[in-house]
């Protein structure tokens, strides 16, 4: 069979009638723009519940006026970067609901767009590092000299960094990450730029888990599937960290490596 | 509305037939050939305001069908039930073909689906009878980068020929 055979074959095939035009709109996501979308969407809602419990780590009820100005000096910081990081997440978000895809020309805007909007993505997350320094020495009120106040920060900036590692790796690549690989590697192959083959990944278990909700409940399946995952997390990332410090006090404690008293006066007298 | 949609219907009913016929070059069962051919419908309603009559209708329904398609995500099945589902649907015997004809469509198909969606949008120009300047219209790209991209998918489409050739010579 040659491929002049083939133009034959497909003028020959018409003996299957098409199946019926439905203009409704189907309960499926069936492109990585879609996808996008929908993840985004998520998101905003995620964040509008969780980003004000972290008001809740600011000391406002501090006697000591020092710490009260620079708490209020960082949470206006934050909120800055918040507003600014949202108003480009929200023309994202109305760019992709309005932008076609009919041209070359709209696709490479697109990678474009969806390129520089994963880099304002990242940065927003690391400018959390130097806001959750300054948090953390806001907890010790900037006295390291006093008990385990160095432990105390050292412990809690780690713990800040590895969610926020956390964040960047796992959960902007299954967001939007891949999706946007996705956009880009077609326009690249479009364009006539090499695209590197890439090693087929396992599936996680959050891929697994989106697969079988989005089969059963569509759309839905996968806000429920992102915003399950998003709170065990959470859940998860605290309550292992916290049965290792418990262990690692214990530990100390039995080998007269930590004064508990100490530390919990320490822990008592904190922001 | 109502009078637009009938519009767009009538207009479309004509390439139906070609709309699901790209359908079947991306996906290769018959559920993801039904849900692309829904969405590529539905995509092109919901840019028929952006159509201006500048172009054919048909140039632009199947540039918006191959740019729906290639982004298409493909849903997780149960492959096994429904490729034999779509193996039976093809076997289904109609006045004028022959066993032979559904035995090379299906080789067709198969070979077809194992190119880029790029190599696949470009096969369709080449079976469609596009020229190089139509192609490069549709795509955006050079009059000589379309050429160049048409022969190298269509020396990558008669490899996967020549080792389909070998493999059934084999069974």
């Amino acid at each position: 069979m040659e491929l002049d055979n083939f133009k034959e074959l497909w003028n020959k095939d018409n003996k299957q009638a098409p199946p019926e035009i439905s203009l409704e709109k189907q309960n499926e996501i069936h492109s990585p723009l879609e996808m996008i979308r929908i993840n985004m969407k998520t998101e905003f809602w995620i964040m509008v519940v969780t980003l004000p419990t972290i008001l809740y780590g600011f000391p406002f009820a501090t006697n000591d006026s020092n710490i009260k100005t620079i708490s209020v000096f960082e949470v206006i910081l934050s909120l800055g970067f918040i507003f600014y990081f949202y108003s480009r997440f929200i023309k994202l978000y109305k760019l992709l609901t309005k932008s076609s895809i009919n041209t070359n020309y709209d696709l490479f805007n697109l990678k474009t767009q969806l390129l520089v909007s994963k880099e304002i993505y990242l940065a927003y997350y690391i400018s959390y590092i130097p806001l959750a320094l300054l948090m953390c020495l806001i907890q010790i009120g900037f006295h390291f000299d006093t008990g385990y106040h160095v432990a105390v920060f050292g412990t809690s900036l780690l713990i800040s960094i590895l969610i926020l590692c956390f964040i960047i790796k796992y959960w902007i690549y299954n967001m939007y990450g891949k999706y946007i690989e996705n956009v880009v590697d077609i326009v690249d192959e479009l364009n006539g730029i090499e695209v590197k083959s890439k090693k087929a990944k396992n599936n996680t278990w959050f891929e697994r888990s989106q697969r079988f909700l989005i089969k059963k409940y569509g759309i839905k399946g996968n806000i429920i599937n992102t915003v399950v995952w998003f709170f065990s997390c959470y859940v998860m990332i605290f309550l292992s960290l916290l049965i290792i410090l418990l262990i690692v006090i214990i530990i100390g404690t039995k080998l007269d490596l930590i004064d508990l008293k100490i530390l919990l006066k320490t822990l008592n007298n904190l922001n | 509305m109502v009078l637009r949609e009938q519009e767009f219907l009538e207009k479309i009913e004509k390439h139906k037939g070609v709309i699901f016929k790209i359908s079947k070059m991306y996906m290769d069962n018959f559920d993801d050939q039904n849900d692309l051919y829904q969405e590529i419908t539905y995509q092109a309603w919901k840019s028929y305001d952006e159509f201006l009559g500048k172009s054919d209708f048909s140039t632009w329904l199947y540039r918006t069908a191959l740019n729906t398609a290639i982004v298409f995500l493909k849903s997780e099945k149960k492959r096994s039930f429904i490729h034999n589902q779509s193996i039976e649907n093809l076997s289904v015997h109609h006045e004028g073909y022959n066993d032979e004809d559904d035995r090379n469509m299906k080789l067709m198909y198969d070979a077809i689906h194992e190119l880029s969606p790029i190599d696949k949008a470009l096969i369709f120009f080449f079976l469609e009878d596009f020229t190089g300047k139509e192609i490069a219209r549709q795509l955006g790209i050079t009059e000589v980068n379309a050429r160049v991209k048409l022969n190298r998918a269509k020396a990558k489409l008669k490899e996967i020929i020549e080792k389909q050739k070998l493999f059934n010579l084999k069974i």
